[in-house]
């Protein structure tokens, strides 16, 4: 084990190095984008558009009508922080894939880009869907206020959603910005190099798993 | 089912049911909420013994030096990745008493480890808040999920190791 962190730790640090130095931060946030746009207003009818904020995260127009102004719509953004939330966990992810496996390793890379890459688009829809939720029911989340926003303080012309769908989004967005970038390397790790974590946490007379 | 995945499931299964209560008003005033504050004032108690200067405000670190103050929040007490040692920890199998062992001895890791970071930002933030930023949003949690990995890593060789010498 003690190997495998000498190799963990220097791949840590080289791409978390590229991440910010070559800019794949923000390529990755670019693409999520894209991808967003895309399908968010397929995952979501309320959704007309995703767009860049001054702030440098998004800004999401709905087609949500508000009571007081019927020629306006709904328009929030969402701080890049929580959109950052979505993807800083990657390089961590494929470091401890590439410190786990010295050899074939195209075929574990590949499948944890895949699940880097399905995962990120995940929480990014779900930090939508949260803020979606904070602004159509008007109610703040029972959560940690610094995850999600507070509510509009004017009413919208829009059915709010179910509770049990309000608190369940807003707790995964919980989730999400919280949790994922601690939990998400280890279980893509997991996932992807379950043979090498076995043979690593094996005794020669005891087998694990 | 194959144990790799049942292992997965079960992690998951402790994981989420651990955070659902946690964000449950009564374990948050009850549990989360008295966790910080005990958090807060460790890290305090520490920054004074080491000859350091800082004012304690019930979860609010403040230097009396330049006004510069951190607020140890949800998410930065160290609870969620106690939660997340203590699900990898349960989901293993092994024998109780050695799963009370693995939760305690990880956990004791994770939060020293947490203690550490609190005060580290505290400092950080006093001399940049660009680093503060940086150290705070990247560097403490990849240190503290590594430090989450190698502390069940070694239980579960420890575990391994010992239910062989026991059998």
């Amino acid at each position: 084990m003690s190997l495998w962190l000498v190799r963990v730790v220097p791949l840590l640090a080289l791409l978390y190095a590229l991440w910010w130095l070559a800019g794949i931060e923000q390529s990755v946030l670019a693409a999520i984008k894209v991808v967003m746009e895309s399908i968010g207003p397929q995952v979501f009818s309320t959704v007309q558009s995703v767009a860049h904020s001054i702030e440098g995260g998004w800004k999401i127009t709905t087609t949500i009508r508000l009571v007081d102004d019927q020629s306006a719509v709904a328009v929030l953004t969402v701080a890049p922080v929580f959109i950052k939330k979505s993807v800083i966990w990657i390089p961590a992810a494929l470091a401890l894939v590439l410190g786990s496996t010295p050899k074939k390793k195209t075929k574990s890379v590949g499948l944890a880009l895949l699940l880097c890459g399905c995962a990120s688009v995940t929480l990014a829809l779900i930090c939508l869907a949260a803020h979606l939720a904070v602004v159509i029911n008007g109610t703040a989340a029972m959560l940690d206020d610094d995850v999600l926003p507070l509510p509009p303080d004017f009413p919208l012309n829009v059915s709010p959603y179910p509770l049990w769908y309000f608190h369940l989004v807003t707790f995964a967005a919980y989730l999400g910005a919280l949790i994922a970038p601690l939990a998400m390397p280890a279980i893509i790790w997991v996932v992807t190099c379950h043979k090498e974590i076995r043979a690593m946490i094996s005794t020669p007379k005891r087998p694990v798993f | 089912m194959k144990q790799s995945t049942k292992y997965l499931l079960l992690f998951l299964f402790y994981a989420i049911t651990g955070f659902a209560l946690q964000v449950t008003p009564f374990v948050d005033k009850n549990i989360v909420a008295p966790f910080i504050l005990g958090t807060t004032a460790a890290a305090s108690t520490l920054i004074d013994l080491f000859g350091g200067s800082v004012e304690l405000f019930g979860d609010i670190l403040r230097s009396p030096a330049n006004g510069f103050a951190v607020k140890v929040d949800n998410g930065c007490s160290g609870l969620e990745a106690v939660i997340l040692i203590c699900a990898s920890v349960l989901a293993f199998q092994t024998s109780w008493k050695m799963r009370l062992i693995g939760a305690l001895a990880c956990s004791a890791t994770v939060i020293g480890i947490n203690l550490i970071r609190i005060i580290s930002l505290f400092y950080i933030g006093q001399h940049s808040l660009e680093w503060f930023e940086w150290a705070h949003l990247y560097a403490w949690d990849i240190l503290i999920m590594v430090d989450g990995v190698v502390a069940v890593l070694l239980w579960i060789r420890y575990a391994i190791s010992h239910t062989h010498q026991s059998a």
